[in-house]
C-alpha cells in the first residue's frame, strides 16, 4: 500500500506544467529519432543528454531530466512503426517484423488501420510492463539490498550471457563486442589503485572514454555511413489516419485481444533480458503465426502480424526499465544510455536507488503511465506530419544528423577531441554494422564495465583470490551456472544445426 | 537491416576491392594484435595477486585482452574456413561512393570548425553537402542550412548557455 502513496506523489510531480510539457517535448523529439534514419533510441538520448546536467542541478531536476529522456525513448518506440509501415524500412531493429504486415496492408490502402492497430498495441504492451514494474520493482529492489558483491558479479554476468542467447550474431563475434567494450571502459585511471591504465602516455587518456560519444558515433554516425550506401534517394509517402479509422481499427482489436496478450506476456518477459526487445518482437510475430488461424495468410496483410511484434516491442521496453530502476543493469541500449545519464546526475543507480530516491524513481514510474496516453494520442495525432517529413530529401536531413551528433559529442565534456573521437567509432560502428558484430552488448560493456571490474575485485579480495566465491552460495551459484548455460546454449545448438543442415554457420 | 552477406556470392569480383573474407579476416587479426597489446600493457601495471592489496590494476584488462584475442582467433578461423562463401565484395562502388559522399565532408567539417567555429563550419558544411551531394539550387541551400543554425544558435548560446567553438565572424557580428 506504502507504493500506492508514492506512485500518487509520482502522479503529482509528473502532472506539474513543466514536466507535461517536456514530456511532450520528449515524445515529439523521440517520434523524429525513430523516425528519421540515422538517429535512433540510443542515440537520440546520448546527443540530448549533456543538455539535461544543468537541468538536473536544478531542485527536483533530475526527475523532469528523466522525464524528458524516457519520453524520448517512448517516442523512438512508438516512431518506429511508423517507417516500417509506410515505406516498409524499419526504423528500429525491433520493427523489423512489422514490416512483414504492416507494408503489405500500407500497399492495400490500409495504412491508417495498421498504424492505429500497431500504436495500441504499443500502449498496451507498454501498460502492461509498468503495472508490472509497479508491482514488481519495490519487491525486487528490496531483495537486492542484500546482495554483496559477488551476486552482483553474478548479475552482471548473466546480463552479458544473455546477450549470446538473443543475439543474431556469432557467438565469438558478441563475445569480442562485448570485450571491446569493456576493454574500453578499462582505459583511463583504476578507480581502486588510482593507477593508470592502458592510456599508452596519451594524456588525453586519462579520464577514459565517455560512453555517449562512443554511442554518438557507433549509432548515429555509423547508421548514416550505412543509410548512405542507399544512396541519397529516399521514398516519402502520405499517410491519412482520420477518427473513423481509428475507432473501427480499435473495435477491431477486441476480436485479438489473444495476440495482444501474448504480446504482452513475450514483451515483458524477453525485455528484461538485454536486447530483448528485438527477440521479442520476432518471437510474438512467430507465435502470433502459429496460434493463428489461417497461418498461410501472414506476410499478405494481417492486423495480428502488426498487433504481436509491436506489442511485444514495447512491452519489452518497457520491461527493460525494470533491471535497470532495481538492480542498475539496462535492459536495452537505450536504458543502457538512460542509465549513464543517471550516473551522470549524480544518482547512485542499483537497489538503493527505490530507498533514497522516492521522488525520482515514482515520479518516472508514474510519468510512464502518463507518457504513453500521451504518447499515444501524439502519434496518431501527427502521423501525417511525420510522414511528410520524410519527403524531405535526404540530403537535407543527413547533414544535419551529422551536425547534431557533433554537438551532441562535443557538449560531452566541451572537447574537440571527442568529437574526433566520435569520427573514430563512427568508423567502428559502421564496420561492426558491416560485418555483423552486435553494438548493444559492446556499448552496455563501456557502461558498466567499471562497476562490474569492481564487484570482481571487492569479491575477490573478501575471498583471499578464490573464483570459488562466485560459487559458494546458491544464489550466486545460481545466477553463474544460470550465464555460463545461456553462453554454452548456442554453441551447442549451433553445431548440432549444423551437422543436421550442412551448412551455415549461423 | 543488412543483407545477409554469406548467401550470395559474385562470380565477377574484381581485384583492388576488398572482399568480405579479406575485411573479416583483416579485423580479427586486428583483434588478436589489440587483445595481445592489452595484455602485456596490463601485465606491466601489474596483472597479478598481491597479498598486499588484492588484485593488481592490470588483473581484470589482462583476462579481458587474453580473453579477445582469443575470440578473434576463433573469427578468424570461421572466416578462413567460409572463405568461398565471403567472396561477395565488403562494398560495391555504387555504396562506396555515397559513404564517402558524407564520410569525406563531415572529416573536413569537424577540422575547419578549429578554424570557423561550430556554428559557420556548420552552415557551410550542410550548405555545401546540399548544392553538390542533392543538387539543389544554391539560395535553397544558403536558407535550408542557415535558419537552423541561427536557430540553434540562439537555443545553445542564449537558452541553454551552453557554449561551443566560436570562430570570427561571430566576434564580428558582436554576438
Amino acid at each position: 500500500m506504502e507504493s500506492f502513496t508514492y506512485l500518487w506523489h509520482g502522479f503529482q510531480t509528473a502532472l506539474t506544467p513543466y514536466n507535461f510539457g517536456l514530456m511532450l517535448l520528449g515524445i515529439t523529439l523521440g517520434v523524429l529519432v525513430g523516425v528519421l534514419p540515422g538517429l535512433g533510441g540510443p542515440n537520440g538520448v546520448a546527443i540530448l543528454l549533456p543538455l539535461t546536467y544543468g537541468m538536473s542541478l536544478l531542485p527536483g531536476g533530475t526527475t523532469s531530466a528523466i522525464i524528458l529522456l524516457s519520453c524520448i525513448y517512448w517516442g523512438a518506440l512508438f516512431g518506429g512503426a511508423i517507417t516500417s509501415i509506410l515505406f516498409n524500412i524499419p526504423g528500429e531493429a525491433w520493427s523489423v517484423a512489422t514490416t512483414f504486415d504492416g507494408y503489405p496492408m500500407a500497399q492495400q490502402g490500409r495504412a491508417g488501420e495498421a498504424l492505429t492497430a500497431a500504436f495500441t498495441g504499443s500502449f498496451v504492451g507498454a501498460l502492461f510492463s509498468v503495472l508490472l514494474i509497479t508491482f514488481l520493482a519495490p519487491v525486487i529492489a528490496n531483495f537486492a539490498l542484500r546482495f554483496g558483491p559477488p551476486a552482483f558479479f553474478g548479475v552482471y554476468f548473466l546480463t552479458f550471457a544473455s546477450f549470446s542467447g538473443t543475439s543474431r550474431s556469432p557467438f565469438s563475434k558478441t563475445a569480442a563486442a562485448t570485450l571491446f567494450g569493456f576493454i574500453l571502459a578499462a582505459v583511463g585511471m583504476d578507480t581502486v589503485s588510482g593507477t593508470l591504465r592502458l592510456t599508452f602516455g596519451f594524456e588525453t587518456m586519462i579520464g577514459g572514454f565517455d560512453f555517449l560519444v562512443a554511442v554518438i558515433g557507433l549509432f548515429g554516425l555509423g547508421e548514416i555511413l550505412l543509410s548512405m550506401e542507399e544512396g541519397l534517394a529516399f521514398r516519402g509517402g502520405k499517410a491519412k489516419l482520420d477518427l473513423a479509422i481509428v475507432f473501427k481499427t480499435w473495435r477491431d482489436m477486441f476480436r485479438h485481444w489473444k495476440t495482444l496478450l501474448q504480446g504482452c506476456l513475450i514483451g515483458a518477459w524477453m525485455g528484461v533480458k538485454p536486447g530483448g526487445a528485438i527477440a521479442a518482437s520476432f518471437m510474438a510475430y512467430a507465435v502470433a503465426k502459429r496460434t493463428g488461424k489461417n497461418p498461410e495468410e501472414f506476410g499478405t496483410g494481417r492486423i495480428e502480424g502488426v498487433i504481436a511484434p509491436e506489442t511485444a516491442a514495447h512491452s519489452a521496453g518497457a520491461s527493460a526499465l525494470l533491471p535497470m530502476l532495481t538492480l542498475g543493469i539496462p535492459g536495452s541500449g537505450t536504458a543502457a544510455v538512460l542509465l549513464g545519464g543517471l550516473m551522470m546526475w549524480g544518482l547512485q543507480p542499483g537497489p538503493t536507488l527505490f530507498a533514497e530516491q522516492k521522488e525520482f524513481v515514482w515520479g518516472l514510474i508514474a510519468s510512464m503511465y502518463l507518457s504513453n496516453v500521451v504518447g499515444l494520442i501524439v502519434v496518431l495525432a501527427t502521423v501525417p506530419l511525420f510522414a511528410a517529413l520524410l519527403r524531405i530529401p535526404f540530403a537535407v536531413i543527413a547533414p544535419f544528423i551529422i551536425v547534431a551528433c557533433v554537438m551532441g559529442a562535443y557538449t560531452v565534456h566541451n572537447s574537440m577531441f571527442d568529437v574526433w573521437l566520435m569520427l573514430i567509432f563512427g568508423i567502428i560502428g559502421y564496420l561492426c554494422k558491416k560485418l555483423d558484430y552486435p553494438l548493444a552488448p559492446l556499448t552496455l560493456a563501456l557502461i558498466l564495465g567499471d562497476k562490474m571490474e569492481d564487484a570482481f575485485r571487492q569479491s575477490l579480495l573478501g575471498s583471499r583470490g578464490s573464483l570459488l566465491v562466485f560459487f559458494s552460495q546458491p544464489l550466486e551459484a545460481t545466477l553463474m551456472i544460470a550465464g555460463l548455460i545461456l553462453i554454452a546454449w548456442p554453441l551447442v545448438t549451433g553445431r548440432r544445426r549444423k551437422r543436421i543442415g550442412g551448412e551455415g554457420d549461423r | 537491416m543488412t543483407p545477409s552477406h554469406e548467401t550470395t556470392t559474385d562470380p565477377n569480383r574484381s581485384i583492388g576491392q576488398p572482399s568480405m573474407a579479406t575485411m573479416e579476416i583483416g579485423v580479427a587479426v586486428f583483434l588478436i594484435g589489440f587483445g595481445a597489446l592489452i595484455s602485456q600493457d596490463s601485465w606491466k601495471l601489474g596483472a597479478r595477486w598481491s597479498e598486499l592489496r588484492g588484485p593488481g590494476a592490470g588483473y581484470f584488462p589482462f583476462y579481458l585482452g587474453i580473453a579477445l584475442a582469443l575470440c578473434g582467433f576463433s573469427i578468424l578461423i570461421r572466416a578462413v574456413r567460409l572463405r568461398p562463401k565471403l567472396r561477395v565484395r565488403f562494398i560495391e562502388w555504387h555504396q562506396a561512393v555515397p559513404v564517402l559522399t558524407i564520410f569525406v565532408p563531415t572529416i573536413a567539417f569537424v577540422g575547419s570548425i578549429h578554424f570557423l567555429g561550430f556554428y559557420v563550419a556548420s552552415i557551410v558544411f550542410v550548405a555545401c553537402f546540399m548544392r553538390f551531394a542533392g543538387r539543389m539550387a544554391w539560395w535553397k541551400c544558403l536558407t535550408y542550412s542557415s535558419l537552423p543554425v541561427v536557430f540553434l544558435f540562439w537555443l545553445f548560446e542564449k537558452r541553454f548557455l551552453v557554449p561551443m567553438p566560436r570562430g570570427k565572424v561571430e566576434a564580428l557580428l558582436g554576438l
